[in-house]
């Protein structure tokens, strides 16, 4: 039977955090938990989205960039992995792929319904591999959906791994190159609440297997989608592959190629040519997330 | 080949809101965008390629030296649309939409946009002068001893900013202490002022409630309607208020009849009659002709604001018109004492000869054919953004008259007035 959990606001991040840090010892079982965490009524704080539209390149106005609602969702995705009968560690998780789809855009002023649970355990090839699916809705009509993929590294389930894939074809024309300064990691936990130490600090990166500290995926994902805001459509699914984390400070490339009316994203570094993340950006929300 | 005749199509804004408050957080390049991401959606223009945007703002960090383009190329325009900035004080939005409007006219450019942004809230700050010396000093110093030596001349009282003047560079004056000691000279009343400003606020209110302003405002930010209007505004209430300007009995200017400093953004679509019809878009007003004025503020006898007269004497002059050939007079409303003081100046005979040269004065107006929607004060005063708010308020006026004549009037910092006259498009 499907336990549900309901918020009436988002949990703060930090207790996550640091419960999901405690239970880690005695997280056990290969079975994902049957839980929806819900909450309903969630209401847009204007100056975080002020905040979060300076940090990621966006103008303001009252529409939310499709990756804002993603920061909304984000505590109840934490919830979901934090929880005592989810099996895998919380902390040291990598985010591997995103897919959001906007059914339509969804106003700063509107009632945000939102429901969030894990499906589709997995194996990876270096480890296990988990979805977290969250859905949104103002007044019973769905307006936005996710999938976010996590990898918990080490883990070992049942099946057979997918191979790697083969190598991205990247674009030989040349990008817009930003400057990502070192305190970006700071300055997006500011504005989304993941305060993930490997963001904050290179003493909290490395600490978990890190050189140094390194810019949130979502924030990269972010970026790219603030830099095409005015040249998406109303209804559009936004898919992106992490790739090598971006140590941050540093320069990336972003290259952002038209195809029909869809666009390839490529961010990577701009010295090295080191991939950081791919993306595409389809109209018309053609599939679903179920 | 000769002129063709301009159209007013259509025109756009955010609710205006009072500086500090709802606009804290947006830039003039977020607001711009917006107002001009409302035109195109309304007027279904997304990925067009007009044939110019030229908008500006007056209160700007150096950073926006390329605003407009900057603005185009966020919106939903398509990005191959040229743009430049102007810049001409509160006569901004106006000049800009004479500027595209004469482009039209000569057949370089079949469409454009003309507008304006203005922040109070988001204002650059300057570090100080001395310090930006000694700054650009070190920074061209060729040897490491040269820019130690350079540096070593800060001083701690050159780390206080640079504080932003709302004065004239040249009489160190305010505007509002240069509008009392003309409303002085013209013997303007505060009762009369404050009579003016509660019909600003009246006619406001009432061209919201009958839903005038739906297609000319676009929410912005969770604002709907402009923050500074009070439609329960009335002369006992404003008699309340201590004078913020002048002294003595020209003390009669208040916070209540000046405008408040004002965040936000317009923009008006204008295009040729060929180009209206391929777009399915129906003319509102005809761009019909527009004069720019100075006066001499500074060692000359006028007052600050008061170069419009001066350009409408010669606007009417060109266009065989007199004063009262007009059915709607929109006078921007910097304060309640401007527009009465132009209306003293445009009957006063001697005025009219002396400084306008005419024989007969210009004479006196319908009151109520003036600011029938309500104006600057009731609405506020974004500078860059209140020409395209009057233009857009003109067009629609004649449209829905559907006949007739409207003059529009605009004083500007550093003794400027930019005036224009639309027309009902047949």
């Amino acid at each position: 039977m499907t336990r549900t959990v309901e918020l009436s606001s988002a949990p703060a991040l930090g207790p996550l955090f640091a419960k999901a840090v405690i239970r880690t010892p005695f997280r056990k079982g290969r079975e994902l938990p049957d839980l929806v965490v819900r909450q309903a009524g969630a209401a847009v704080d204007r100056d975080q989205l002020a905040a979060y539209a300076d940090v990621c390149g966006f103008d303001l106005n009252d529409a939310l960039p499709a990756t804002f609602i993603h920061v909304l969702v984000f505590p109840l995705q934490t919830q979901v992995m934090a929880d005592a009968a989810f099996p895998f560690p919380l902390v040291g998780s990598v985010h591997l792929t995103n897919s959001i789809v906007q059914h339509r855009p969804v106003l700063a002023g509107e009632s945000l319904d939102i429901e969030v649970r894990a499906a589709d355990l997995r194996p990876h090839f270096r480890g296990a591999q988990v979805d977290l699916l969250a859905e949104v809705s103002v007044a019973g009509e769905i307006v936005w959906q996710e999938s976010s993929t996590y990898l918990f590294r080490g883990q070992k389930v049942p099946g057979v791994a997918a191979d790697r894939g083969p190598e991205p074809v990247l674009p030989t024309v040349p990008g817009a190159v930003w400057r990502v300064p070192g305190d970006i990691g700071r300055r997006y936990a500011a504005v989304s609440g993941d305060v993930n130490p490997i963001h904050m600090r290179s003493l909290g990166a490395k600490a978990l297997g890190f050189p140094t500290t390194i810019a949130h995926g979502m924030w990269s994902a972010s970026r790219a989608l603030g830099a095409l805001s005015n040249r998406t459509p109303d209804r559009f699914t936004y898919a992106v592959e992490f790739k090598k984390p971006i140590l941050i400070p540093s320069s990336v490339e972003f290259v952002a190629q038209q195809h029909d009316s869809s666009w390839d994203l490529v961010l990577t570094n701009a010295r090295k040519g080191t991939v950081h993340m791919l993306g595409s950006i389809v109209p018309e929300a053609a599939t679903t997330i179920s | 080949m000769s002129p063709r005749d301009v159209f007013v199509l259509g025109g756009n804004r955010i609710p205006f809101a009072r500086s500090g408050s709802k606009y804290l957080k947006a830039s003039n390049q977020d607001m711009l965008t917006a107002a001009i991401d409302g035109l195109v959606a309304r007027h279904h223009l997304q990925g067009e390629r007009l044939g110019e945007v030229a908008a500006g703002a007056v209160i700007k960090h150096a950073r926006d030296f390329n605003l407009t383009r900057e603005a185009v190329l966020g919106s939903h325009l398509a990005p191959t649309t040229p743009a430049y900035d102007v810049q001409q004080a509160c006569g901004t939005g106006l000049e800009a939409t004479v500027l595209v409007a004469n482009k039209i006219a000569l057949g370089q450019i079949d469409s454009a946009i003309a507008g304006g942004s203005d922040t109070t809230s988001d204002a650059p700050l300057a570090v100080n002068d001395d310090l930006r010396k000694t700054l650009l000093k070190a920074n061209y110093a060729k040897t490491p001893r040269q820019r130690i030596s350079a540096l070593l001349k800060i001083r701690p009282s050159q780390l206080a900013p640079e504080q932003p003047k709302n004065g004239e560079p040249r009489t160190g004056l305010s505007m509002g202490d240069h509008m009392a000691i003309t409303a002085k000279a013209w013997g303007v009343t505060r009762e009369a002022q404050d009579e003016l400003t509660v019909a600003s606020h009246q006619h406001l209110a009432a061209a919201y409630d009958r839903g005038f302003f739906d297609d000319l405002v676009t929410p912005y930010l969770g604002v709907t309607r402009d923050q500074n209007l009070r439609p329960e505004s009335s002369v006992e209430k404003l008699s309340t208020l201590k004078p913020v300007f002048g002294k003595g009995d020209a003390a009669t200017m208040t916070a209540g009849n000046s405008t408040p400093l004002t965040d936000g953004a317009s923009a008006v679509l204008l295009g040729s009659r060929d180009w209206a019809q391929q777009h399915e878009l129906t003319p509102l007003a005809r761009f019909v002709d527009a004069e720019t004025a100075a006066v001499d503020y500074v060692f000359g006898d006028e007052g600050l604001l008061m170069a419009p007269p001066y350009a409408i004497a010669r606007l009417l002059q060109r266009n065989g018109l007199t004063l009262q050939d007009f059915d709607f007079y929109e006078i921007h409303e910097a304060f309640a004492s401007t527009v009465l003081c132009h209306l003293a100046a445009m009957e006063d005979p001697a005025f009219c000869k002396e400084r306008l040269g005419l024989d007969e004065p210009l004479g006196s107006i319908d009151r109520t054919k003036l600011n029938v929607a309500g104006s600057s004060l009731a609405a506020g005063h974004p500078f860059a953004a209140t020409g395209g708010r009057i233009v857009a308020t003109l067009a629609k006026l004649l449209h829905e008259k559907g006949s007739g004549r409207g003059l529009i009037s605009i004083c500007a910092a550093g003794g400027l007035g930019v005036v224009a006259i639309l027309e009902a498009s047949e």
